[in-house]
């Protein structure tokens, strides 16, 4: 085959992450869905299928994940989230699998609770991860959804008491100056929340 | 003889913050409030009575919360009072403006089981914002009356407090709106309910069913700590936490947020979409938005902060002193002569010492030092309260809060702290952690508070220039900037974020300020006075019995040592710990004269203005901090206040004598 293995192993975590969001969101993944979704050529897909086939990630004809795909894929998400999201850039070999964890809480300073909270959101979300991204970038004017909030239970408790609970749409009033904090609006009314907490809130931004 | 037995009526007030519910409490208790802490705890608690016909109506005020979870103590005190003092009415205030966010908490009350009045205030701002609101068919579905308010103008308060009457008497029934849950939660509270009623009855006996199981699922603190300390809770436990589970795979969120959203749906679908309208978006910005996006600009926000904060220094200083002048000439020229000649024809002379230089002169110190002071800063701290300014400023200066590991919120306590050290300290209960209430403790004593301000105007600011007085305050600034960045740096912990309401504006209301104002000057008097007054007695009783010397003798090698003070001076600092301004009083009557440059230079008065500047709080802000801190702590704060002072003056003295002064 004439495809660069190199590339064909860069777009499997894409492409199984795709697989994944469609099951969870009860769509039954084919090859053209997939090739549609992503616009890559379906023979490449079916190229990265394939590997993913040898590698045990993916069983047999429905395309569904293995234990170890889903595995895959979820750690995919954690690294994504965390180069995206935490470092600002996306590069997955940068931090090797399975170490995510660790690294999370040794040079991030999130405690088990935290990380353990974004793993579940990350297994559940059945969205496509790549749209999430922090409230931070969002500028004065412009509206997002509200997606997640990394944090303790007690953050996440206060959050939705003020009204932000999953699925909420916000607008940034005002995006603090010298590094201070946002004002959204949220249910027709106004809260300020420090930088530090709106960093590990992720949204969806709408157009 | 005629005996009056009146019926007595219990009444609780709740609501979420800013909704005008201390209005409402002052206009249905008036004078007769009181005001003191809920036992063993830091929260403000007020309460009063009013008679109405052959009703007594007590009323108690509890603290603005936005939901019943354990989030803090306010919000545990609260339910905690509507369970088990079971009041006969809870009066559930609510913001017609913002009616979602607020019906969040009325959902949670519903579920206690309280029983409710809904007093739907502000509907002045819901009309201004172009809301329509059918508050009939609210009543109707909520099941329970529903009072449409203005309090600040007093329209409705008759009308509430004749419901509540009427639904004491039970001329009105109440049948509160069933909170129903999605088909998943609801079947797993029906199940944990029926288990909690069967193997857990004394918990059932003071808290609905209903309302553990959903605060078990929502995994409440406190709650679950209540359930895993009897024995057969551990079952429920795990039960419960295996519903959590299957919950949160169904939903795909965590359970806080499925049950939050579904409160939120709830009163979208079942409540608002049936009675409120929106009759006109509001086009005109109204004064409130205007306001609100000046003083947050991110220039003339800050222009503004500066001018305010200049503006009430100004106030306070220029109000104070035509006070003080003023009280000091009716008690100089009216009463102490005549006290003085009447006491000194009855009294021998050490008593007479005692009694007119000690406990009197202590008790007018008070009257024409501190109130003056207090009174204005307190004013002032009510109408930015009221107006709502105050989250504004936290907003501005949350960035610059934060370098010091506090977030925005901490700028009130510090405010507070240039009135008096007292609040500030007791003001440090805003912060969420333990580890900001302690960093915050630290900083807010070194601040000058107005004591300490007769001190540094009354020596520095007289004798030198005024100007250096105020470049002290420059400073003061600068240490307590480096202070709370070593001590984040120290701290174990990381610091916490910032999460908080913004009010709209609201027009202050003169009688809620002058009350709120009164209070707090109450309560000063109350916890200061007797301190200064026996402070004031022991200090006529040392020179009474010829201590004086002795005591500055002992103290003079750091005094006059390090310092470079005159030996006496070392006296009135140490008795500044009663009151500060004692520091200043007590050096002129130790001189024997008001004009401090006859016995001190320059550089003296320097030092020993620095040195009083950061000494150790005096005794009401220890107190105070033992209060919010704990003695270990208090201690430590205190001993670090004596050590820095003493390096300040010394680091001052030895500078001022390298540069040849």
């Amino acid at each position: 085959m004439g495809y660069d293995m190199d590339l064909v192993e860069r777009l499997m975590p894409k492409i199984l992450e795709t697989i994944y969001s469609m099951t969870l969101s009860g769509i039954q993944p084919t090859i053209d869905l997939i090739s549609k979704k992503l616009s890559i050529p379906p023979l490449f897909v079916n190229e990265v299928l394939k590997l993913a086939l040898n590698k045990g990630l993916i069983s047999g004809d429905n395309l569904s994940l293995t234990e170890a795909g889903r595995d895959f894929v979820l750690n995919y998400r954690q690294t994504f989230i965390h180069d995206k999201l935490i470092h600002g850039k996306y590069d997955l070999e940068n931090i090797s699998s399975g170490v995510v964890h660790e690294h999370l809480k040794y040079s991030h300073g999130l405690d088990d609770d935290e990380i353990n909270s974004l793993k579940d959101f990350l297994s559940k979300f059945d969205g496509n991860v790549e749209e999430a991204e922090p409230l931070t970038n969002l500028r004065p004017g412009e509206r997002g959804v509200f997606m997640y909030a990394m944090g303790g239970y007690g953050i996440l408790r206060r959050l939705s008491d003020m009204g932000l609970t999953p699925g909420i749409e916000l607008e940034v009033l005002s995006a603090g100056p010298f590094g201070g904090p946002f004002i959204l609006r949220v249910r027709g009314y106004e809260i300020v929340i420090g930088r530090g907490i709106a960093s590990r809130i992720y949204v969806k931004r709408l157009k | 003889m005629v005996y009056m037995f009146r019926k007595r009526i219990n009444v609780a007030l709740a609501g979420q913050p800013n909704v005008g519910k201390s209005v409402i409490f002052n206009n249905l208790v008036g004078g007769s409030q009181i005001v003191g802490n809920w036992p063993g705890k830091t929260v403000e608690k007020a309460e009063g009575k009013l008679i109405y016909g052959d009703y007594e109506i007590n009323v108690i005020d509890l603290p603005g919360i936005y939901s019943l979870s354990t989030y803090s103590e306010e919000e545990i005190i609260a339910r905690e009072y509507i369970v088990s003092a079971k009041p006969d009415i809870v009066v559930n205030v609510v913001d017609a403006s913002v009616l979602e966010r607020n019906l969040y908490l009325t959902l949670q009350l519903f579920e206690l089981n309280a029983p409710l009045i809904i007093a739907l205030n502000l509907m002045d701002v819901a009309q201004s914002k172009g809301l329509r609101i059918d508050v009939e068919k609210l009543s109707r579905i909520l099941g329970v009356p529903v009072i449409p308010m203005i309090a600040v103008t007093g329209s409705g308060i008759d009308k509430l407090v004749k419901t509540i009457v009427d639904v004491f008497e039970g001329r009105i029934r109440l049948s509160p709106f069933k909170v129903r849950y999605g088909r998943e939660v609801e079947e797993k509270v029906s199940i944990i309910a029926k288990i909690v009623e069967r193997y857990l009855p004394n918990l059932c006996s003071k808290y609905p069913s209903r309302w553990i199981s959903i605060k078990l699922l929502e995994r409440d603190d406190h709650v679950l700590r209540m359930v895993s300390e009897l024995y057969e809770g551990k079952v429920v436990l795990l039960l419960v936490q295996e519903f959590i589970e299957e919950l949160e795979k169904i939903h795909g969120e965590s359970i806080t947020s499925i049950i939050s959203s579904e409160r939120y749906g709830i009163i979208n679908r079942d409540i608002l979409a049936n009675v409120q309208f929106i009759e006109k978006e509001a086009i005109r910005l109204s004064l409130s938005d205007r306001l609100n996006y000046w003083t947050t600009h991110p220039i003339i926000g800050y222009l503004i902060l500066v001018l305010v904060f200049f503006g009430i220094f100004y106030f306070i200083f220029i109000g104070g002193s035509f006070l003080e002048s003023l009280l000091d000439y009716i008690f100089d020229e009216v009463f102490m002569p005549q006290i003085s000649s009447l006491l000194s024809y009855h009294l021998p002379e050490p008593l007479y010492g005692i009694i007119v230089g000690g406990l009197i002169n202590g008790f007018i110190a008070v009257l024409t030092i501190s109130l003056p002071y207090i009174l204005p800063f307190y004013f002032i701290l009510s109408i930015l309260e009221d107006t709502g300014y105050m989250p504004r400023a936290a907003y501005l200066m949350d960035a610059f809060m934060h370098r010091i590991g506090l977030h925005g919120k901490a700028f009130l306590p510090l405010m507070l702290g240039y009135g008096c050290n007292v609040p500030a300290c007791l003001g440090c209960r805003i912060m969420e952690s333990d580890r900001e209430k302690f960093l915050l403790s630290f900083l807010v004593v070194l601040i000058p508070c107005s004591a300490r301000t007769v001190v540094i105007l009354g020596i520095v600011g007289r004798y030198i220039g005024l100007i250096y007085g105020l470049l002290l305050y420059v400073v003061n600034i600068f240490v307590v900037i480096l202070i709370g960045l070593l001590l984040n740096k120290v701290l174990p912990g990381c610091p916490v974020g910032l999460i908080m309401e913004m009010p709209d504006y609201r027009k202050p209301f003169v009688k809620a300020i002058l009350i709120k104002t009164w209070r707090r000057v109450e309560s000063f008097l109350y916890e200061a006075s007797p301190l200064i007054v026996v402070g004031s007695v022991i200090l006529s009783l040392i020179y009474q019995l010829n201590l004086v010397e002795p005591i500055s003798y002992i103290m003079s090698p750091l005094i006059s040592g390090l310092l470079g003070l005159p030996i006496i001076a070392g006296f009135p600092l140490i008795f500044g710990i009663l009151r500060k301004e004692l520091a200043l009083i007590m050096l002129e009557e130790l001189f024997g004269s008001s004009d401090l440059r006859m016995f001190m230079t320059f550089k003296q008065m320097l030092v020993f203005t620095i040195t009083v500047m950061f000494f150790i709080p005096c005794v009401a802000t220890i107190a105070a901090c033992v209060r919010e801190e704990g003695w270990k702590r208090a201690t430590l704060i205190s001993l670090f206040t004596v050590i820095l002072s003493i390096f300040l003056g010394w680091l001052t003295n030895l500078s001022l004598t390298l540069i040849g002064l």
